[in-house]
């Protein structure tokens, strides 16, 4: 009788716990807020009001630095890629996701900080845990579209940079349908292409974070090698990585956060026809 | 274009230890072969031994699949003494990857009865040809159990992408080979009636499929049914409801397929 009346209690708390708890979105796992292609269809409308993001090198030779997973509640490590940044003069950021995790006050601390505190370009894409608690919207009201391409140009050539958002683990048919008219379209124009997503692409090591399914993953091997996708730099994982295969480096960086791992960040030199990649450790 | 990925080459063999070895020898058409000699050494055999056909077509879409896909498999199984083997085949009929070939497979099965309590062993490799130039290739083994309504599956999984060159091209591109950790196999699958009745409804979450194996945080959703026709003659269908990042804390849909065919016990 004793352990009926426990089990009842424990089945009307449990659900109250986890609805309650602010550091995972349990209502996410199972209904989602709004679906990919909603998301997509959204930063698409965001695009098509605003103008394309393109910089300009004075050089051919340049750096873009991307963070990722700052899950923004104390902001040292983010004082630190910031400081760092400004001396190493970027022509880009990049924020490849989970800048927050989701909630309103932690938006609000990253956006207070991260514009205040320099005056380099910032490109954020949304991760998985910036959508939690309806976080989408957040995101999209400070921030805007996470679905979009910039380019560098340098006085000898321009540069592709595909920013895609992969907070649900896929990019949802839109998505996908754009990249491919964009690589299609475009690509040749392009002296090089690196394509940017939240969520990683191979299970370099076991972690429960979700990838994505294994039909789309092979889809988009399949097109950044037929468009010469040279990397394809992801966060999620929150430890560094990389690995390549047809013609396509797959690097996973660091988060830029405290924690089992080291707190890191990644830089891209362009110079001419090479680029290379360095994982700088806080 | 190719000085691009050249440069890329030699920025990575800076990095010493991260760059993946660059030989390849797992191509896919020996294995096949062998695949065919394998069975028909088992067809030989038929008069003696228990023998079935598994003959199925599925259709579906997904998000990548750019609207309906069609596909075609076919399993051969074997069974003597306390040991299965089951080899099959898979087909794309109508599909926007590039090649008809989706997949081969092989299973050895080894039937165990610890306690009186009925248990299965089995080793397998699941091969899917991605494009002309990429090959996943799968390796793991797998426990099953059969209960009067329940199935359960468990097990472990790797898996290695391999990088094909294609012989029109003569230049090489950095990286052949890609090894993934392992990942966790699981089926839980209720069925309404026993194993044995002449129709049967069932429904399974598991994170694997005849030629898809998922991470186990992208689970499929799967309801079914079967009828059989005859005693060596049974019908069955299947639907999937596949999601994508159910752990990420954001799930969205990813695809479906509905399945049926036709199970023939040979003699």
């Amino acid at each position: 009788m004793e352990t009926k009346v426990n089990l009842q209690v424990l089945t009307l708390i449990l659900p109250i716990c986890l609805y309650s708890c602010t550091k995972i979105d349990f209502e996410g796992m199972f209904i989602p807020a709004e679906s990919a292609n909603d998301r997509f269809e959204q930063s698409i409308k965001w695009n098509d009001s605003h103008p394309l993001r393109e910089f300009f090198s004075a050089y051919d030779d340049y750096a873009i630095i991307s963070m990722g997973d700052s899950h923004v509640g104390e902001t040292g490590d983010l004082d630190s890629f910031l400081n760092a940044s400004d001396k190493r003069k970027p022509v880009a950021i990049v924020v490849a996701g989970d800048l927050t995790n989701g909630l309103e006050k932690e938006y609000n601390a990253f956006q207070d900080h991260i514009f205040s505190h320099t005056a380099i370009p910032i490109n954020l894409i949304a991760g998985n845990h910036d959508m939690n608690f309806g976080g989408w919207s957040r995101f999209y009201s400070r921030f805007g579209s996470s679905s979009y391409a910039f380019t560098v140009k340098t006085p000898v050539a321009s540069d592709l940079f595909i920013c895609l958002e992969s907070g649900s683990a896929t990019l949802g048919s839109k998505q996908l349908q754009w990249l491919t008219g964009i690589l299609k379209n475009n690509r040749q124009i392009y002296r090089h292409c690196v394509v940017y997503t939240h969520n990683n692409f191979f299970l370099f090591r076991h972690v429960e974070a979700s990838l994505m399914p294994v039909e789309e993953m092979e889809c988009l091997m399949r097109l950044f090698h037929d468009y010469n996708v040279e990397i394809e730099i992801t966060a999620h994982d929150h430890k560094a990585y990389i690995d390549s295969i047809g013609g396509t480096t797959y690097i996973v960086m660091p988060a830029l956060k405290k924690g089992p791992e080291q707190s890191g960040y990644l830089e891209l030199a362009v110079n001419g026809n090479y680029i290379k990649h360095k994982f700088i450790y806080l | 274009m190719e000085k691009t990925r050249n440069s890329v080459k030699e920025t990575l063999t800076e990095k010493e230890g991260l760059v993946p070895e660059t030989s390849v020898s797992d191509k896919p058409l020996p294995e096949i072969i062998i695949l065919i000699l394998f069975c028909s050494c088992f067809l030989q055999h038929e008069l003696i031994a228990q023998t079935q056909l598994n003959v199925c077509t599925e259709f579906g879409k997904n998000n990548v699949s750019e609207g309906l896909f069609v596909k075609t498999a076919a399993f051969f199984q074997y069974n003597t003494g306390h040991y299965n083997f089951r080899a099959g085949m898979q087909l794309n009929l109508k599909s926007n990857t590039p090649n008809d070939l989706s997949g081969y497979s092989a299973k050895l099965t080894r039937d165990l009865n610890i306690k009186n309590f009925p248990l299965e062993l089995a080793v397998y490799f699941v091969n899917i040809p991605v494009s002309h130039e990429f090959l996943e290739s799968n390796k793991g083994f797998i426990t099953s159990c059969e209960l009067e309504h329940i199935y359960i599956s468990a097990g472990i999984n790797t898996r290695t992408y391999s990088f094909h060159e294609r012989k029109s091209e003569n230049s090489p591109l950095p990286g052949k080979r890609i090894h993934e950790m392992w990942t966790i196999l699981y089926d839980f699958t209720y069925s309404l009636k026993p194993a044995e009745s002449k129709w049967n409804l069932s429904a399974a979450i598991t994170d694997f499929d005849n030629f898809t194996i998922n991470q186990e945080t992208n689970p499929e959703f799967k309801i079914g049914g079967s009828f059989k026709m005859k005693n060596n003659l049974e019908l069955y269908t299947e639907s999937c409801i596949k999601c994508a990042g159910a752990m990420n804390t954001n799930v969205n849909f990813f695809g479906f397929f509905t399945r049926t065919g036709l199970i023939w016990k040979l003699k």
